[in-house]
């Protein structure tokens, strides 16, 4: 099995950017991450863990859509490649493998 | 440069979107990742504008803050932004290039590279051998206080005693040796009968004054012993190939040598050259010897090198105490001896240092001497040739490239920095400056077999390749590229590619200094073929000069004074060989040097003058064939002749009439009376004027005034044999003494051996320097042709024929030429005269001669630019006209 690691956040930012699906660029990362989870992370690091999720393999970018607000200057979109997708499924997998292993007793004590 | 549109997002004026300080973005925008600068900018502006819609002032900290968060590495500019982007890939794409345009422009580059190559060649074997003249001697580290004993600043040879009791007397002088050459001794090696030559006879001191590398034995006591010889590793290689020679037993003209030290040969540039050295034999003539015998040459070394000018002033107190027993034998007041010789004019003895006999006393030299005016013309010669090489070629690059101004405006379409170009430019120009340079160095080494018989040198090919060969060429790369490249990379990188393509040219494309350049090749050439003209014609008057006297049939036999008693004895043996044809004996030798001496003429207008003067005996006349023109010469044996002389036609002149008969007196009752005048003859150098002439008699060898040391012995006949004879009748009568002599006519020509190298040396390069001025030009003609290409086009088509195309070109580049001749000319007649100087026999320098080179030019160009033009203005000119 081909161990793929991602961190938490670029995790994160991953399963942002297929949720966002081809609408995924800094800004409207920054942003849906502050809907979904509350976090307000500086677009600077969102940027980065862009960039090292393609330089990665699990993104692509495209350039596109100048806008006036952004003074004519372009966005990169980037969307979730293969390689990604199988990060998504995998990481998913382990996680709810896990999950499945711990006993009922922790859960139910976790619930109350 | 990103180039940000203005969108065109409709927005009211009130709802104009603020924007965060430009100085902030500014800032960014220097400092940030190009690759990313535009989306990282968009998203900032976006979140920007965003924010200003609540709070415009914390947009701005928002702003700011968020620049500071993207200052990462990750964004920030790299060396690979900030340098600029030809790097080494970049550079061998442009060396890839150069080659492509040197393959494509094959006949232009060949001639430029070489001119270029034949000029580092010369350059640099002239570099190589004016460096070896000036650094003769330095083997020797005390050089500096090493002396040359002269006789009178120019004679070779000192007493016997000389050295010896220099040291003795004069703590100042540390020490000295006595020398002798030896051209050749008869040996036995081992049973084997065989010469050897080129060695020395010298003093056990010989070291302490010229130390040399000991291999085997001791420098203090190598030459102690009597009969000891040392030897160098030359002669060990020859003689004892493979074993020790040390101890061997080697017979020298009879007597048994030992061979008791073995040393590395001394260095190639040396007035002291040598293979083996032998000690002097122990005879009276080497132990005591005359004071008023000079034999020897002596070298002296001193404690400190300041103190030369004292040594010279003690000498005259050192000749009053040595000389004065002898002198009076001779029936001479010592004082007397010495006014006279000091009214002369010339000093007793001088020391002349080590360092400066090669160049500058070159005669003193015992190897091969060299001339310090050569030096500096060669040297000027050189730097000349390069000169006009590396003019060619930098003319001819800046020229070829002007034409490239198309492809310049292409490339700066296709975007490449003027930069890039530049270093395109100065690529190509190294590229070929150094295959020059690469050949320049072979050709260099070929051409050494020439180069060293025509200098009369051994240069291997290590020399060239020396630290100083190479920093030389180093800085000769460096400037040339720099020059020849740098044209076309500064200016012609600069052209608009809008201009460029439109076909217009640079601006002011350099016409002018490249016809200024042209001219001055011309002017070079002219020069050099002028001078090249009167140092052959020159030389050639000195060695056809008449001189007066018989020269080939006259054998000089020097070391009278050795034989002194015997001399009569020795005179009879030799006249006694049919081919001898009669023995003088004289002081000097023709063709040596001469002394003066004063003498005050008693006539009507009495004058004094001091004439050149020579000693010698009844036989004179005919021995050299001397013309008598008045009055009669010494009688041999009559004594009343010893107060009488012979003078020459020169002298006869300046006395007046009647000069036989006239007094001429040396003061205190000492008259002579002139007896006869003969022709002017040379008994020195041509190079010299012709002067008044006093021949004295003087039959005795150790004459009460004069010594005279040469027997002249005219030969007809068998040249081989008789000489051969005559040194077998010398060792009766001399012992060991070497036996020097030479023929007249080769004496002379010796005094010219100079004049005749320096000839074909000055031949050579001046040959050179044409043949690449005359590249220059040939690459010139074509470049104009390929310039006017369409003009000649047009006039062939408006009617005009080829031969008039012709001569229009032809007329311009006539003009250049009687231009540069105006100038080269008076340089030419002035130098040659400077140089010319020298020779009291000259010749002339007139206009027919000044003409010549200019004539030759002016053919030579018209050759080259004729065929070049016919055939561009034969060609078709709807070709030319086509092209667009």
């Amino acid at each position: 099995m081909k161990r793929i690691q991602i961190g938490e956040f670029e995790e994160l930012v991953l399963l942002i950017t297929a949720i966002l699906h081809g609408q995924a660029y800094g800004v409207s990362v920054m942003d849906t991450i502050a809907e979904q989870t509350g976090r307000k992370i500086n677009i600077s690091a969102v940027h980065t863990a862009l960039d090292r999720l393609e330089k990665k393999g699990f993104l692509k970018s495209k350039v596109g859509g100048a806008t006036g607000e952004r003074g004519g200057r372009r966005k990169r979109y980037f969307e979730v490649t293969e390689l990604g997708i199988q990060a998504i499924k995998l990481t998913r997998q382990m996680r709810n493998d896990l999950y499945d292993q711990i006993p009922e007793v922790v859960l139910s004590e976790i619930n109350g | 440069m990103i180039k940000f549109l203005k969108s065109s997002y409709p927005r009211s004026m009130a709802e104009q979107t603020p924007q965060p300080p430009s100085w902030l973005l500014n800032f960014f925008r220097r400092l940030c990742k190009p690759s990313y600068v535009e989306y990282i900018e968009g998203d900032l502006l976006e979140i920007h504008e965003r924010q200003s819609r609540e709070h415009e002032k914390q947009a701005n900290w928002s702003f700011a803050w968020n620049i500071i968060r993207f200052l990462r590495p990750r964004y920030l500019k790299g060396p690979e932004d900030v340098y600029p982007k030809s790097t080494y890939p970049m550079f061998k794409n442009h060396v890839k290039i150069s080659f492509r345009n040197m393959r494509r422009q094959a006949a232009y580059s060949l001639i430029n590279i070489l001119g270029l190559t034949v000029g580092i060649a010369s350059c640099l074997l002239i570099a190589i051998h004016i460096n070896m003249e000036l650094s003769y001697d330095e083997f020797y580290e005390d050089s500096d206080r090493t002396f040359y004993v002269t006789n009178g600043g120019k004679g070779r040879y000192t007493p016997a005693r000389m050295v010896s009791t220099l040291i003795q007397d004069y703590p100042e002088v540390e020490s000295g040796t006595r020398l002798w050459k030896v051209n050749d001794y008869v040996v036995k090696i081992d049973g084997q009968t065989t010469k050897i030559t080129n060695g020395l006879v010298a003093d056990s001191t010989f070291f302490d004054v010229f130390p040399q590398e000991f291999l085997q034995g001791e420098p203090k006591t190598s030459l102690i012993a009597p009969n000891s010889m040392v030897v160098t590793k030359t002669f060990a290689e020859r003689h004892y190939k493979g074993q020790n020679p040390i101890g061997k037993v080697i017979e020298v003209e009879g007597d048994n040598y030992t061979i008791t030290a073995l040393v590395s040969d001394p260095p190639r540039l040396t007035s002291i050259p040598f293979e083996f050295i032998v000690d002097f034999p122990r005879e009276w003539y080497v132990t005591t010897g005359y004071w008023t015998g000079n034999n020897y040459f002596s070298f002296v070394k001193l404690t400190r090198s300041e103190q030369e000018p004292n040594m010279e002033a003690k000498f005259v107190d050192f000749v009053r105490h040595y000389y004065a027993k002898e002198v009076a034998e001779d029936g001479e007041n010592i004082e007397d001896y010495i006014l006279e010789r000091l009214e002369g004019g010339n000093p007793f003895f001088t020391l002349e240092s080590l360092k400066d006999l090669h160049l500058h006393h070159p005669h003193l030299s015992l190897g091969k001497g060299g001339r310090f005016s050569d030096v500096l013309i060669l040297a000027f010669i050189g730097v000349l040739i390069l000169l006009i090489a590396t003019i060619n070629f930098i003319n001819m690059t800046t020229a070829r490239a002007g034409l490239r101004h198309k492809e310049v405006g292409v490339r700066k379409v296709l975007g490449t920095t003027r930069g890039d170009i530049m270093r395109q430019f100065l690529t190509e120009s190294l590229m070929v400056v150094l295959t020059a340079t690469i050949l320049g160095f072979a050709l260099a080494a070929l051409s050494l077999p020439y180069f060293n018989s025509l200098t009369e040198r051994s240069m291997v090919f290590s020399d060239i390749a020396s630290p100083t060969g190479f920093i030389l060429i180093a800085i000769l790369v460096l400037v040339t590229t720099l020059l020849s490249g740098g044209y076309p990379a500064f200016y012609i990188s600069s052209i608009g590619p809008v201009q460029a393509l439109k076909g217009e040219g640079p601006r002011g494309s350099g016409a002018g200094v490249r016809k200024f350049l042209v001219i001055f090749q011309f002017v070079v050439s002219i020069f050099l073929i002028a001078t090249t003209i009167i140092v052959d014609r020159q030389v050639k008057l000195m060695q056809n000069t008449d001189l007066g006297l018989e020269t080939e049939e006259v054998l000089a036999i020097s070391n009278m004074t050795a034989i002194a008693d015997k001399f009569d004895y020795f005179k009879g043996q030799v006249e006694q060989q049919a081919s001898v044809q009669g023995v003088a004996l004289t002081n000097q030798r023709p063709g040596g040097g001469i002394s003066n001496w004063g003498y005050e003429v008693i006539s009507d207008n009495p004058f004094k003058y001091g004439p050149d003067h020579i000693f010698s005996d009844g036989n004179y006349l005919e021995v050299l064939d001397l013309q008598l023109l008045e009055g009669r010469f010494f009688q041999p044996g009559r004594q009343a002749d010893s107060m009488t002389v012979i003078i020459n036609q020169h002298f006869a002149k300046m006395i007046g009439e009647n000069a036989v008969g006239t007094t001429l007196s040396r003061g205190r009752d000492r008259n002579f009376t002139v007896i006869g005048v003969v022709e002017d003859f040379y008994a020195t150098t041509v190079k010299r004027k012709s002067r008044p002439l006093v021949i004295r008699y003087e039959d005795d060898v150790n004459g009460s005034v004069a010594i005279s040391n040469y027997a002249l012995v005219r030969i007809k006949g068998d040249f081989l044999s008789t000489v051969a004879a005559i040194e077998e009748q010398w060792q009766e009568v001399a012992g060991d003494y070497p036996f020097e002599a030479v023929f007249l006519n080769d004496a002379f020509n010796r005094l010219y051996q100079n004049e005749e190298r320096f000839r074909s040396m000055f031949r050579l390069f001046s040959i050179l320097a044409i043949f690449i001025a005359s590249l220059g030009l040939l690459s010139l003609a074509a470049y104009v042709l390929e310039r006017r290409y369409k003009e000649i086009a047009i006039r062939k088509v408006l009617g005009a024929s080829s031969e008039r195309i012709t001569s229009l070109i032809l007329r311009d580049f006539a003009i250049m030429v009687i231009i540069a001749a105006f100038i080269a000319s008076p340089i030419a007649y002035f130098y040659g005269n400077e140089w010319l100087k020298e020779f009291a026999k000259r010749i002339e320098i007139d206009w027919m001669l000044l003409v010549i080179p200019v004539v030759m030019v002016l053919l030579f160009t018209l050759l080259l630019v004729v065929v070049q033009s016919y055939r561009a203005a034969s060609a078709n000119p709807v070709n030319a006209l086509k092209q667009e």
